[in-house]
């Protein structure tokens, strides 16, 4: 038995590919599945800076196939550049992707009005990501769900963990609120708690919580390349019609004890309907209908941890940095090889494993200047 | 300590237009003599109301199931503003005694001290014109927001002409904005009278009253023309251009769940209810209504699978029966449907159906939908998100912002390393190639 300790993209992808081997898994989430991060982000697909990229831009295609649900993924990118830093900025982070093979366009204003017609005078032009793309969120999330049951997984919500029973330098049980789950594997991926719950083990996973939000208006209609952002907002036009975008200061917080608090909002959505009207400036009438929030976790250099352990060796630790839900067909597929081969074929992740932080001070979310507010 | 991360909220201000020792949201008659009592304990206290509407907002039936039964009045703010002090003499008093009061002012957004957010000490309340939003904190808060329609989604319920008893009232008598002439009421209990009441005292006729629950089918094409129900074995119908839903309404706890309020399900005041938490009070119908019993009457309404639930969204009982996906994906929900889910979670299911998500906010099936995922105990309560009011872009966008905010501004955190290739070490000094602003003023 593989318990994957965490119902969110990363541990239920690595789930659905365990179970889709044959490999009895239980995932415990302590709420519902996809109910935090996971279910509520900008749903991109495009992270040329991982190892995982190719194999993201390779699955997600199939993934509506492989999970037999909609995960709502449609493939390219625009951006919007509003001035000449921006278009610099985002060529950087193209010239990521086109090194590895990919192909983007540069698109002059009339090009990126053809495609985007709530842009104005004041963008100076763009670039068309032939690669990459967005999905939904919460339906990718509960797709995953679903389809590790239909292979005989078992996900058990409203379950919290309390704790992991080692024997002999190896994890045997996971004790949780609904008793004890006795395993031969185990995988941490939840999320800002993985902490706490990698900590009793006698390891040290740096990572500070941070709360992030969004804004989503009425639906306008679809065009062909939703995945369309800029002007320091990442987001999208969804398949229905809405634009939901994101952006801007995160707070830093202090999480205790095994809750995830709400994702409450701040001012900051005006800072983002801002950013939005400036980029389409054609769109001040559209109303602004929501906003949500999400708790997201990010270790000291924003980077994952995708690691298992030497001792106990057979469990092992993931976080996203707070970059999970788009690679998260990649990355449950590296997890399930960490956990059944103890390494992954087809992507180097030497760069993220935990022993990077070995020499971090106690101190180190001060010294970043990462504290929470005071309270 | 090193500095605070520049690129996170610490540091940033949230310019205020002003500062309370009193707010009192919503100018009903409870909310009047709240901020008539603030003033007279010497408080300096702000009264807003969101009444008279944005036109816009009339067509989205916020806040009340309006129903587009209304006439060209509804446009001329001066016009309406003149109507609600009219119709309203306390607000008169209320100015008097020194309370600033503002009409056609919207509570979009409350920002309280929590766990996740330390950002403001005291309240941080939205507000809304039709120009521009704005903040203002103050020391206390009485929530005067009063009820809401109850919507029973039976055939025909989303066609021009027909309304909840609120909305009704708030043409009639607040607006003198009514404009159908033929009218049957739905609803059995004391709304129901006092709606009947009203039509009578205004001259219109009614056409019909159906007081006890029972199929009903709302007749027409482009507009109401007629209601149809069952009495026994047999239909009736008859001809009228108005349906008022007077079967209940709930207490608007919109505004009391953003600032941290306790919600819970008490069926004997309505359904959720808000309780105050210093420093906030929950006044008026907002802290209870009468209790009416709307369960029997929506168990007919979704008896059938193609009852239009959502109307935004065009979401059926059936759909959400089979938890299905929206149209547009062609797809079937999972076998199980809703029971796929286990414990129903109203927020999950709007997700995944899209009840609830669109324009009107979820107004008009947000008791449906809750009803329909309470078969054997009340389901938690949907969320509340801001803003609570649909708000054009150019609105939100007016608030007025920090230049820091602006000036250290990212598409998402700020940690160059994050955006480089992780299969290369971290570099030693990183240029962040993130989305920011760019600028003089922009921090690099």
């Amino acid at each position: 038995m593989i318990v994957i300790v965490g119902g969110g993209v990363t541990g239920l992808s690595t789930a659905f590919w365990l179970a889709r081997a044959g490999h009895p898994v239980t995932v415990v989430e302590k709420g519902i599945v996809g109910w935090e991060a996971s279910g509520r982000n900008g749903g991109g697909c495009t992270h040329p800076y991982s190892p995982l990229f190719q194999e993201e831009q390779r699955l997600w295609p199939m993934m509506d196939e492989l999970l037999g649900h909609p995960t709502e993924w449609r493939g390219h990118r625009l951006k919007v550049a509003l001035d000449e830093g921006q278009l610099d900025r985002m060529w950087k982070s193209t010239k990521l992707a086109t090194d590895q093979g990919f192909a983007a366009a540069p698109l002059d204003r009339a090009e990126l009005r053809a495609l985007v017609p709530w842009v104005g005078d004041n963008a100076i032009g763009g670039i068309h990501w032939q690669y990459g793309g967005h999905a939904n969120p919460q339906r990718t999330s509960q797709a995953y769900a679903w389809a590790v049951e239909r292979h005989g997984g078992r996900i058990l919500q409203h379950t919290a963990v309390r704790g992991i029973r080692t024997r002999a330098g190896r994890a045997v049980a996971v004790e949780t609120s609904a008793g004890e789950i006795g395993c031969d594997a185990v995988v941490i991926a939840a999320g800002p708690h993985t902490a706490a719950l990698a900590e009793p083990l006698g390891h040290r996973v740096p990572m500070a919580p941070a709360r992030v939000e969004m804004i989503v208006t009425e639906p306008l209609p679809p065009i062909a390349h939703g995945g369309v952002d800029g002007n320091g907002l990442y987001g999208r036009q969804t398949l229905r019609g809405n634009l939901a975008y994101g952006g801007g200061p995160h707070e830093w917080i202090d999480i205790d004890g095994e809750a995830t608090p709400r994702p409450v909002n701040s001012p900051v959505i005006g800072g983002l309907a801002r950013r939005l009207h400036e980029m389409f400036p054609r769109l001040g009438h559209v109303r602004v209908i929501r906003s949500w929030g999400g708790i997201v976790e990010n270790t000291p250099d924003g980077r994952p941890i995708l690691d298992r352990l030497e001792d106990p060796g057979n469990v092992v630790v993931a976080s996203m940095s707070s970059v999970g839900f788009g690679l998260s067909p990649a990355t449950g597929r590296a997890l399930a090889q960490l956990v059944t081969q103890g390494a992954c074929d087809f992507a180097d992740l030497s760069q993220l494993k935990l022993s990077r932080f070995g020499n971090l001070p106690l101190d180190w979310r001060s010294r970043q200047g990462w504290d929470a507010l005071p309270a | 300590m090193a500095s605070a991360d520049p690129t996170s909220i610490a540091g940033k201000a949230f310019p205020l237009q002003g500062h309370f020792d009193h707010l009192v949201v919503g100018a009903g008659a409870a909310g009047i003599a709240a901020a008539r009592a603030a003033a007279a304990s010497g408080a300096k206290t702000l009264l807003v109301d969101e009444h008279p509407l944005d036109p816009g907002l009339f067509g989205l039936d916020i806040p009340y199931l309006f129903g587009a039964r209304f006439d060209a009045g509804i446009g001329t703010a001066a016009r309406m503003e003149e109507r609600i002090v009219a119709a309203r003499p306390g607000l008169l008093d209320a100015m008097e005694e020194g309370v600033e009061v503002r009409l056609g002012t919207a509570a979009w957004g409350g920002f309280a001290k929590g766990p996740a957010s330390r950002v403001f000490p005291k309240p941080v309340v939205g507000l809304a014109d039709r120009e521009a939003a704005s903040l203002v904190s103050c020391d206390r808060i009485t929530l005067a927001l009063g009820a809401r329609d109850v919507v029973l989604p039976f055939a025909g319920w989303a066609l021009p002409g027909v309304m909840g008893a609120q909305g009704f009232d708030a043409l009639l008598r607040l607006y003198g904005a009514f404009s159908g002439r033929r009218v049957v009421v739905i609803g059995g209990g004391a709304m129901a009278d006092d709606a009947l009441a009203a039509a009578r005292a205004a001259g219109l006729a009614i056409a019909g009253h159906i007081a006890t629950p029972t199929s009903v089918r709302i007749e027409g094409r482009d507009a109401v023309s007629g209601v149809s129900w069952r009495d026994d074995t047999t239909w009736q119908e008859v001809a009228c251009d108005t349906v008022v839903m007077a079967v209940d309404t709930v207490p608007m706890v919109d505004l009391a769940d953003l600032l941290g309020c306790p919600i819970t399900w008490d069926a004997a005041r309505g359904g959720f209810v808000a309780a105050g938490r210093a420093p906030v009070v929950v006044v008026g119908d907002a802290a209870g209504t009468a209790p009416a019993q709307r369960g029997a009457w929506l168990d007919l309404a979704m008896a059938e699978d193609h009852a239009v639930v959502c109307a935004c969204e065009d979401v059926t009982a059936g759909d959400l029966r089979a938890l299905r996906p929206p149209r547009y994906l062609d797809a079937a929900g999972p076998a199980a449907g809703l029971a796929a889910l286990g414990p129903p979670n109203q927020d999950q299911v709007k997700r995944l159906t899209r009840a609830g998500m669109g324009p009107c906010q979820g107004r008009r099936c947000r008791e449906s939908v809750h009803a329909l995922l309470s078969r054997d105990r009340p389901a938690p309560p949907a969320s509340y998100r801001a803003p609570l009011r649909p708000l054009p872009l150019a609105v939100l966008a007016a608030l007025e912002e920090d230049p820091a905010l602006r000036a250290n501004w990212t598409g998402w955190f700020g940690i160059a390393a994050q955006w480089l290739p992780h299969w290369d070490p971290v570099p030693e000094n990183p240029e962040f190639i993130g989305g920011r602003l760019s600028g003089g003023d922009v921090v690099k």
